[in-house]
């Protein structure tokens, strides 16, 4: 009996938190800013409370977000004792009845070791400005896709990563005499597309048929482009695509 | 009668040199650099606006998210985008649409907050705009072809996009992003009008050995927000662009990022050529309420105290306007536009704020106005003819909880929740005001039930226009607010009118399309706002044709 009454208090204190969790999640996630609104009673985004949700809907809604609308999905921002717990709080604050059968079903994608991390870090920094990867590379749905996708490439070796130096990457000169590396990314019979790498923000330009013409032997290197990264760095940047590539 | 009509065609077609006021185009999206929105067009004045009926309208079939757009006009060509990035050229007489650029979005994209757009720059035979995926494009101003298009930075990365229009200055085009609720250190950027490529970056947050970084406690620089999310103002003669800097972020949670928070909450002079900064001032030091420096930059030439002084008029979001100096920066006059107004209770001689009333961490605040501001970012007019200042505003409360956050790059990061609140003892409302611009002197005012969200407009006619939530386009006298004229448009107001000209006929255009960020909050205060209709619409109005 007296196990029963402990059980009981624990699973009542674990709920707590719980609910705990949920609003603390949903007031900084949900509630924020011109989004759902203070207790989900609408801001930009819709009024939540009085809707009756279904349990496995607001699974699907939270965990995957809206294609083409404001709603981003969760999975990797949040962590799966988070998003079961903002997900049971939103049920409950429609008015719905949560699902036993779906009930902390909601799992986050898998962790990222801590060299992967560092290398997501860097491929991303914002602190060097242009000179970061995502630049010009996009992995994991962030970033430009400028150049090749790495996450096929094969020798990931920081010597190798330097002395990059594409075939495609031409030098391109205008009707006007103007020089400047050039990566072609389409051509049609009357207009040209493609990247203007003269600075490091790459400039995806069109060029009418015959407004430019194209020669090998651009002053471009890739070497430039990472020169912000130390080979440590960029080991660590190797460690995170392999990983991504992985899994 | 025609005659007449010929007279001030002429005459209204040529506004001297280095004013405010536009002619019979609309250049930029303040009207011209100076940001007045004053047209110098009187064919439509106070004794005939009564006359005035639709001589065209262009359904833009883009409505999620409204119509925030101000429309440019330039040779009789009107210059239109929508809430997606699409770009409209319109006869400005006819409505006939000449061309249209698609902006595709990547399949499946997640907005920030919504889809919205404020409009677009034209120069250099080229049409300029920002997109939601961060992106500045340009594309030819005869054929709508696309031309060049760079990115910014990764909008999934910074959470952050493009909402405002840019402005072209010389041989650049100048644009802000958002982000300010984000993690995420902003800046306001140059493009090369001609390549797209970047000419120059203005980090609005100082970065380690840069002077103002020291204004910030540990890494809080790294993701401290700094928007500049509305588009600036330019003076020719002193060759400096002036841009808004919005909030830090966390918003409202201040203990990570001890220190003044530069260059947030300050209106930024920057040389043109350069980017390089010739002064700031900083209206909200250490902001914990999200009362952005966001707004427009209003640059007045006006005699105070007897002394000539070039001056820039600025208000934040927290209902308190700013003018200074804009040679140097110095601080000249401040006043509030609202009422309720409980987090400073004033500037002294200085500019500096006075009795701060800050959330408390952990507790709930009333704090007015609410988030959405004293007054939101649609624009205030000033006509030289009345010397008088016309802004809306809004008075409205809110209960802030102030909390601890850590910052996740890109995400949002608010440091804390509000909840809108009426004030104490009154509904909710909002008002259009004529007020001294030096001394905020009123003149006049109209109060109004719901918050007015759409910029005005004011004319040589002597007519002060703008719309409201409800679908109702109106004009008023400029010098007594009497209402001379309202039509119902279909959908609420949330952009900017403007007045042009083609062929000597003045037309009045306003967009029409309910939407944003703050007209989704004030159902949480007027339940009743969910019912108000979306759209995207443009009603251009004039004066009927003689013998037509």
């Amino acid at each position: 009996m007296r196990a029963v009454w402990i059980g009981l208090i624990f699973a009542a204190t674990a709920a707590a938190q719980d609910e705990a969790l949920g609003a603390s999640v949903f007031n900084k996630s949900c509630a924020v800013g011109y989004c759902h609104g203070s207790g989900g009673t609408a801001g930009r985004a819709p009024k939540l409370t009085g809707r009756n949700f279904e349990h496995g809907y607001v699974h699907k809604v939270t965990l995957d977000g809206i294609p083409n609308t404001g709603m981003p999905g969760w999975k990797d921002r949040l962590n799966s004792q988070e998003l079961n717990a903002v997900i049971a709080w939103v049920v409950k604050a429609s008015g719905g009845v949560l699902d036993p059968k779906i009930a902390g079903a909601a799992a986050a994608g898998p962790p990222m070791p801590a060299d992967a991390k560092r290398g997501k870090d860097l491929f991303f920094d914002a602190v060097r400005g242009e000179f970061r990867c995502s630049t010009c590379h996009a992995v994991d749905g962030m970033g430009i896709a400028v150049g090749p996708n790495l996450l096929t490439a094969s020798n990931l070796d920081p010597a190798v990563i330097r002395a990059g130096k594409p075939a495609t990457v031409r030098q391109g000169r205008t009707r006007g005499g103007e020089t400047f590396a050039a990566l072609v990314v389409d051509q049609k019979p009357d207009s040209i597309v493609l990247f203007d790498l003269a600075l490091p923000l790459p400039v995806l330009r069109t060029f009418g048929k015959g407004e430019v013409t194209f020669s090998s032997g651009p002053s471009w290197r890739h070497s430039d482009a990472v020169a912000k990264y130390g080979d440590p760095e960029l080991a660590a940047i190797s460690a995170y695509l392999q990983w991504l590539a992985n899994r | 009668m025609k005659r007449v009509f010929g007279l001030l065609a002429a005459a209204l077609t040529c506004p001297a040199a280095d004013t405010g006021a536009t002619g019979a185009d609309w250049q930029h999206y303040g009207g011209t650099y100076r940001s007045w929105r004053y047209s110098s067009l009187n064919q439509i004045n106070t004794s005939n606006v009564r006359k005035i009926t639709p001589a065209w309208a262009f359904q833009t079939g883009d409505y999620d998210g409204g119509l925030q757009v101000t429309p440019l006009v330039i040779d009789g060509i009107m210059y239109l985008s929508t809430s997606r990035n699409h770009i409209y050229a319109l006869d400005a007489a006819t409505g006939r649409e000449l061309w249209k650029y698609t902006y595709n979005l990547p399949k499946g994209y997640t907005v920030f907050y919504g889809p919205w757009n404020r409009g677009v720059a034209v120069g250099h035979g080229r049409v300029y705009i920002g997109t939601l995926d961060n992106y500045v494009v340009a594309v030819d101003q005869k054929t709508g072809k696309e031309i060049w298009k760079t990115n910014v930075e990764d909008a999934q990365q910074c959470g952050c996009d493009i909402t405002g229009a840019p402005l072209v200055v010389k041989d650049k085009v100048v644009v802000g992003t958002t982000g300010g609720d984000s993690a995420h250190r902003g800046y306001i950027v140059a493009f090369d009008a001609r390549t797209g490529r970047q000419a120059w970056k203005f980090w609005t947050i100082p970065g380690p050995g840069e002077k103002g970084n020291e204004t910030w406690s540990g890494d809080s620089w790294k993701y401290g927000g700094g928007s500049s999310w509305m588009t600036g103002s330019y003076d020719e003669a002193l060759n400096l662009i002036y841009w808004s800097v919005g909030n830090p972020a966390a918003d409202f949670y201040g203990g990570s990022r001890k220190g003044d928070n530069l260059y947030t909450d300050s209106v930024v002079a920057l040389e043109a050529d350069s980017g390089k900064l010739k002064w700031h001032f900083q209206q909200v030091p250490h902001d914990v309420w999200d009362f952005d420096t966001a707004y427009e930059n209003i640059l007045l030439d006006l005699d105070v105290k007897g002394r000539a002084r070039k001056l820039l008029l600025n208000v934040n979001k927290g209902g308190y306007v700013f003018v200074n100096d804009r040679a140097t920066g110095e601080f000249v006059s401040g006043y509030p536009i609202v009422k309720h107004i409980n987090w400073i209770t004033g500037t002294d001689a200085k500019g500096n704020l006075v009795g701060r009333n800050e959330p408390k961490v952990g507790e709930t605040t009333f704090i007015c106005p609410a988030i959405g501001g004293g007054r939101s970012w649609n624009q205030a007019a000033y006509s030289p003819r009345t010397g008088l200042l016309y802004t809306t505003a809004i008075e409205w409360c809110q209960d802030v909880k102030s909390m601890p956050e850590d910052p996740v790059e890109g995400k949002v990061f608010f440091g804390g929740t509000f909840e809108p609140k009426h004030p104490r003892g009154e509904n909710a409302y909002s008002h259009l005001d004529a007020v001294d611009p030096v001394t905020g002197k009123n003149k006049w005012t109209v109060k109004y039930k719901y918050p007015m969200l759409a910029s005005v407009l004011a004319t040589a006619g002597d007519l002060v226009l703008t719309g409201d939530p409800e679908g109702f386009f109106f004009a008023l006298d400029a010098r007594s607010g009497n209402k001379l004229w309202s039509f119902q448009t279909g959908s609420g107001h949330r952009g900017g009118p403007i007045a042009y000209s083609v062929k000597g006929r003045q037309y009045i255009a306003t967009p029409s399309g309910w939407g944003s960020a703050v007209a989704g909050l004030i159902a949480q205060l007027w339940p009743e706002a969910e019912r108000f209709r979306g759209g995207s619409m443009l009603w251009v109005f004039a004066l009927p044709e003689e013998g037509k």
